[in-house]
């Protein structure tokens, strides 16, 4: 599988970095795709290869300034899908990067927050 | 019901391929986001495609023109907003504009132009080697050299109109027809400005700031939000700078995704300011089918207070199913949170059992 893959941010699409050595995901920027399955597929792909076999500790960390309806969609159904981890004992944790001042990313991380049951942590810069 | 505005500009714009009229000050971001949308388009249409380069060009230098020449230093009150306008119609891209000058400019502009239209394309070139080489010009005048770019690109005589609207001021128009050599032997001088002015003065005296009729892809939907940004003050680090964006977007790619031809995704958006307030709306054509989905949906929206909207938000991301545009209601209960009063929207009739649905959001 691929170890290590990274998708450069646009300027509709965020960065995206997928690293199976480490354990971490991380989606940083503005995600308004226009056809957003077709732009989260490779990361749904391969996370479904990284789930076969997958790290002790799982960390997502999401750095977004703007997210679209659509993607957000996403963003849930990827964070509902490390409650497998956890149903493995493993650990699995969400870090949601945010500014203090930014009121809607910070609004959007509280309410993805209270609809999941993964460890789910919101950090203020 | 009367009909709503953006379906009757969305008639009359009918025959357009390309509709693209700003109505107030340009500058240089704005201008980018401008040119970026019509190069897509004009692109996209490739019988036109041709043609790109040269209306690229000539639009550059009519954005100078105007932002040179924008508009006098105090205006007294009058209505010195710049409109800028192209559109494609057929095989011809249609590019014109309107300004407010000083009179005392008046005269000079007028026999400028008027010397410009009579000479041949080589009397053109030496005309601005000429001046190029003699420097001795005013900044604010720029020589000119601006309105001879343009007569030299579009290869024909620029229709004007320089009228008088008091003693110190005049409205300055300026069209052009770029289209085939054939059309160009067939026209009239001031045919293509008759035209054009018919939809500019129109758009000058109303109260719309942009409109804008075509494709509504991501290609197109990028230099919109652009342009509306700067055009409407906020930055991207305020929040309420971030509400519109989030509308802005939200509102577009609604258009985008539910756009009956997915290969063609047409739409018309316009923004109007009118007692402090802007409202933004776009829309396009649906079935009867989804007409009366989106009915309900909306009325349903509109009974919710903002505590209801945001659990409603909840559940639907966490239990609704994708639609199968892929966008699962969630766009409009967004757009309903982020605007500050109820949802604002307009069924047209149209023929052959379709509704022109426009979601109007006021900010």
């Amino acid at each position: 599988m691929a170890e290590v893959i990274n998708i450069p941010a646009t300027e509709d699409t965020p960065a995206i970095r997928l690293d199976a050595g480490k354990g971490q995901i991380e989606i940083s920027g503005k995600a308004l795709p226009e056809d957003s399955l077709a732009f989260f597929k490779p990361v749904y792909e391969w996370l479904n290869e990284y789930y076969q076999s997958p790290l002790n500790s799982t960390e997502l960390h999401l750095r977004l300034d703007y997210i679209n309806s659509a993607s957000t969609r996403h963003l849930f159904n990827i964070i509902s899908g490390m409650q497998d981890l956890i149903d493995k004992q493993m650990n699995a944790k969400v870090i949601w990067h945010c500014k203090s001042s930014d009121e809607m990313m910070k609004t959007k991380g509280e309410e993805l927050q209270s609809i999941v049951d993964i460890p789910f942590e919101i950090k203020e810069v | 019901m009367s009909e709503s505005k953006s379906y009757y500009l969305f008639k009359k714009l009918s025959n357009d391929r390309l509709s693209l009229i700003f109505n107030g000050e340009v500058n240089d971001k704005i201008t980018d986001g401008i040119i970026r949308l019509t190069d897509f388009n004009v692109n996209s249409l490739e019988d036109l495609s041709k043609m790109r380069n040269r209306v690229n060009y000539i639009m550059v230098e009519c954005f100078q023109n105007l932002v040179r020449h924008g508009k006098p230093d105090d205006s007294e009150g009058l209505n010195d907003s710049t409109l800028f306008s192209t559109r494609v119609i057929g095989q011809a891209n249609y590019i014109s504009s309107i300004n407010l000058i000083d009179a005392n400019r008046a005269d000079m502009l007028k026999e400028k132009l008027h010397k410009l239209n009579t000479l041949e394309k080589d009397k053109l070139k030496a005309l601005y080697f000429e001046i190029l080489e003699n420097k001795q010009f005013s900044d604010k005048e720029g020589a000119g050299l601006g309105l001879i770019e343009i007569a030299r690109k579009a290869g024909q005589p620029i229709d004007h109109s320089i009228e008088n609207i008091n003693e110190k001021f005049y409205n300055f128009y300026l069209s052009l027809k770029l289209a085939s050599r054939e059309d160009l032997m067939d026209r009239n001088h001031g045919e293509t400005l008759r035209f054009t002015r018919q939809f500019d003065d129109e758009i000058k005296n109303s109260n719309i700031l942009m409109v804008y009729k075509g494709d509504f892809s991501k290609e197109s939907i990028l230099p919109i939000i652009n342009i509306i940004q700067e055009r409407m003050y906020s930055p991207d680090e305020s929040s309420r700078g971030k509400s519109l964006y989030s509308i802005l977007v939200e509102l577009l790619q609604n258009v985008s995704r539910h756009s009956l031809d997915t290969q063609n995704k047409e739409g018309l958006f316009m923004i109007t300011f009118h007692d402090n307030t802007y409202t933004i709306s776009a829309g396009n054509m649906i079935t009867a089918e989804t007409k009366n989905i989106l009915a309900e949906k909306i009325e349903s929206l509109n009974k919710l207070n903002n505590y209801e909207l945001k659990d409603l938000y909840k559940k639907t991301l966490k239990e609704g199913m994708f639609s199968e545009k892929g966008g699962g209601g969630l766009g409009l209960i967004e757009i309903a949170r982020e605007c500050s009063g109820p949802l604002n929207v307009t069924f047209d009739d149209a023929d052959n059992n379709l509704t022109f649905f426009t979601l109007n959001v006021t900010f």
